[in-house]
């Protein structure tokens, strides 16, 4: 496997305590992390409900907080209501379910490839899965739409298992050169979608071309009911497979001692963040950066790697992250709106030039 | 020139004969080329007809029209484009001794993409006319490739780090482009496909644009191969031979952002081509500089030509009724289709 560990970059506070000649003991350390955790579910809950509340008022009409109150008791067919209701809540759910979705797979690769920067997005299982959207959609395939996850898990699994194989045996097994080879993967996709776009009628183009940036646009509820079930199959299964990660962080013989089926695991958590993905491509596009971001702002709060804390943590920052940069993208340009895909580059591209520099300084 | 370039340890003797020939055969094969090119169409005109039309005795009066009127201005802006980003790619790839440089992944064409997006929309215009579009994208270009450039070139960071920089940087700037786009309907229609890379509908007036720019920066370029080849055989060999190391990979950093903003001014955001077409000079003549920038030009015309028949020519695979729209592929789709690969081998070919 590649021969990055993660451990000693993000999570260095928390190997400081346990390590020999220091402390003996563990219980310090635990202590430091609860409140932290604590402190970070809180924030992250407040950052959801708050961004939560104002993606009810913001919009086309804006509406005040006491008409939002009136809709939820207003007739059927009122107007507020419908916005309220029908548009701008599921797009609030969707929005938080897809964030959380996205930081999960992001954490489960960073820990299965023990490999910091690894994000679907960056290791072209988006684009896989956006491949196949676009092509079920433009072409006309005739595809169940309930079924359109599953076939672009199919598509994320195909190209994220090809980047796997060829970046393991790539130039140097560095992390790096595994994202260089999701971008060589990733330029070829976007050839493809490009061309599966130009076959489309001129008048969708711009509809696919915000679907490519990753947008929450015209999301309603029956793009929810298309996500939760595999997100309520996914979700518990990555969290049931936390101890068996924090094993194989300790390395492939460790975890081995330890009683964990080391390829079963990998190939287990690699499909599950492929489904995870793959379902949040399906409805909102593929939307980068979020699973690179979250699992590291979790990981460099707590202080801590273990990844029975990392994950549930992930699943609600990455959805604050997604709701906030999606409200914000709605109310600085109001009426008018900015696709979320947009922010989360804006603010996650540089935040990974900031992560590859801290990585120089430590490497010097 | 190249009697004062030090020779490089790995350069073959066997691959400096066969430079020429291999010049002369790049030739011809571009010559054909732009034959076939001017040929094909909607209304596909023979070879011998298509020569006839450019020496001003065509065998049909329309075939002037076709040919020198319409497709001919296409067909030099692919080749000189395409030359362009070519020696840009080759400049990069020998100054840094960097064989992943390649200036669509260099912040530089979407600095420069950017740039002409924003004034367009500030401007509320359709399109720039001739200098300022000039001049804003090579303002965007410089802009853009100065921070990679400020990033990590300067220090000479690995060449996966520089192309990872690279990358994020264009990022950036494709969603700052997008914003824009987004927020405008109107200019979104007009200038996605220049925007992905296209060759559809350029006509002499883009041509006139063109090639002085192209005029001065490709000698600008090629004049370059005697700092390109002391870089290229390391720092410590450049300075010794007097070279002032920073400065010279500034100048080749500077000369290949111009000669991709004019690329992309004519062409959009095209990619690919100046990371192919310098690896396949270097396979077929060594790696020395003096003589991969010529061959550089030559294979990269040839290869955006040969793009954009394929981009073209998808028309007529699609049969007619299967799809919606017939619309021809973005030259720049293609360039996507053929540099993933070529970048992926790159990546996992051992180290030499």
């Amino acid at each position: 496997m590649t021969t990055e560990v993660t451990t000693g970059r993000t999570g260095g506070l928390s190997t400081e305590p346990s390590a020999p000649g220091t402390s003996p003991r563990r219980a310090p350390a635990a202590r430091r992390t609860w409140p932290r955790v604590a402190v970070l579910a809180g924030v992250s809950v407040a950052v959801l409900l708050a961004a939560g509340v104002a993606g009810l008022m913001v919009g086309s009409p804006t509406l005040g907080a006491a008409q939002v109150r009136d809709a939820f008791g207003a007739a059927a067919d009122d107007l507020v209501r419908i916005t309220v209701l029908e548009s701008r809540l599921p797009r609030w759910v969707l929005g938080a379910l897809a964030g959380g979705a996205l930081a999960l797979a992001g954490a489960l690769l960073q820990d299965v490839l023990r490999n910091p920067i690894a994000a679907p997005d960056l290791l072209g299982v988006s684009g896989g899965c956006a491949v196949v959207v676009a092509a079920t959609a433009i072409l006309g395939l005739d595809i169940p739409r309930a079924l359109l996850p599953g076939a672009a898990t199919l598509g994320g699994l195909l190209i994220g298992a090809a980047v796997l194989a060829v970046g393991l045996r790539a130039r140097s097994a560095s992390g790096l050169s595994m994202i260089l080879v999701g971008l060589a993967c990733s330029t070829f996709l976007t050839g493809c979608v490009i061309a599966i776009i130009t076959l489309g009628a001129p008048s969708n183009v711009g509809l696919f071309y915000s679907y490519l940036l990753g947008s929450l646009v015209n999301r309603g509820w029956e793009d929810v009911r298309l996500v939760a079930p595999w997100l309520a199959v996914a979700l518990p299964g990555a969290l049931l497979l936390a101890p068996r990660l924090n094993a194989l962080r300790l390395g492939d013989e460790v975890a081995a001692g330890l009683g964990v089926g080391v390829a079963a695991t990998r190939r287990a958590v690699f499909a599950l963040a492929c489904v995870l993905t793959a379902a949040v491509v399906a409805t909102c596009g593929p939307i980068g950066f979020v699973a690179l971001i979250a699992p590291h702002l979790v990981r460099r709060v707590l202080g801590s790697t273990d990844a029975r804390l990392v994950l549930p943590l992930c699943v609600l920052v990455g959805a604050a992250v997604l709701v906030g940069a999606d409200v914000l993208g709605r109310a600085l340009v109001a009426p008018r709106e900015i696709a979320v895909g947009v922010w989360t580059v804006l603010v996650g591209a540089p935040m990974l030039l900031w992560l590859l520099r801290a990585r120089d300084r430590s490497a010097a | 020139m190249s009697r004062t370039v030090p020779d490089l340890a790995d350069d073959l003797p066997a691959t400096a004969r066969r430079f020429r020939s291999v010049l002369a055969a790049g030739t011809v094969l571009l010559i054909v080329g732009v034959v076939i090119a001017l040929g094909i169409g909607t209304d596909p005109i023979a070879p011998a007809d298509v020569v006839r039309a450019l020496v001003g005795q065509p065998t049909r009066a329309y075939h002037e029209h076709i040919v020198v009127g319409l497709r001919l201005p296409r067909a030099l802006i692919a080749l000189t484009a395409g030359g362009m980003l070519a020696l840009a790619g080759a400049l990069l790839q020998s100054g840094a001794r960097n064989p992943l440089a390649e200036p669509s992944m260099l912040g530089v064409t979407g600095g420069a993409v950017l740039a002409v997006v924003a004034v367009l929309t500030v401007t509320s215009r359709a399109a720039l006319p001739g200098l300022l579009g000039a001049g804003t994208a090579l303002a965007g270009a410089l802009a853009g490739g100065g921070v990679v450039y400020l990033l990590g070139w300067r220090r000479r960071a690995g060449p996966e780090r520089l192309l990872l920089d690279g990358v994020l940087v264009s990022a950036v700037l494709s969603s700052l482009t997008s914003v824009l786009l987004l927020l405008d309907g109107a200019l979104f229609g007009t200038v996605l496909r220049w925007v992905v890379g296209s060759l559809n509908g350029r006509v002499w007036s883009d041509w006139a644009l063109l090639w002085p720019w192209a005029a001065l920066a490709v000698p600008a370029g090629l004049l370059c191969a005697r700092p390109a080849a002391a870089l290229f055989a390391g720092d410590d060999v450049a300075a010794g031979v007097g070279l002032p190391v920073p400065r010279a990979r500034a100048l080749l950093f500077l000369v290949a952002t111009v000669l991709t903003a004019g690329a992309v001014t004519a062409v959009g955001a095209i990619g690919s081509i100046g990371l192919i077409a310098p690896h396949l000079a270097r396979l077929l003549v060594g790696s020395h500089p003096a003589r991969v920038l010529p061959l550089s030009v030559l294979l990269g015309a040839t290869l955006l030509l040969g793009a954009d028949l394929l981009a073209s020519a998808s028309t007529w695979l699609v049969p007619a009724g299967a799809v919606e729209n017939r619309a021809a592929l973005p030259t720049g789709a293609v360039t996507a289709l053929i540099g993933g690969p070529v970048l992926l081998r790159l990546l996992t070919r051992g180290r030499r």
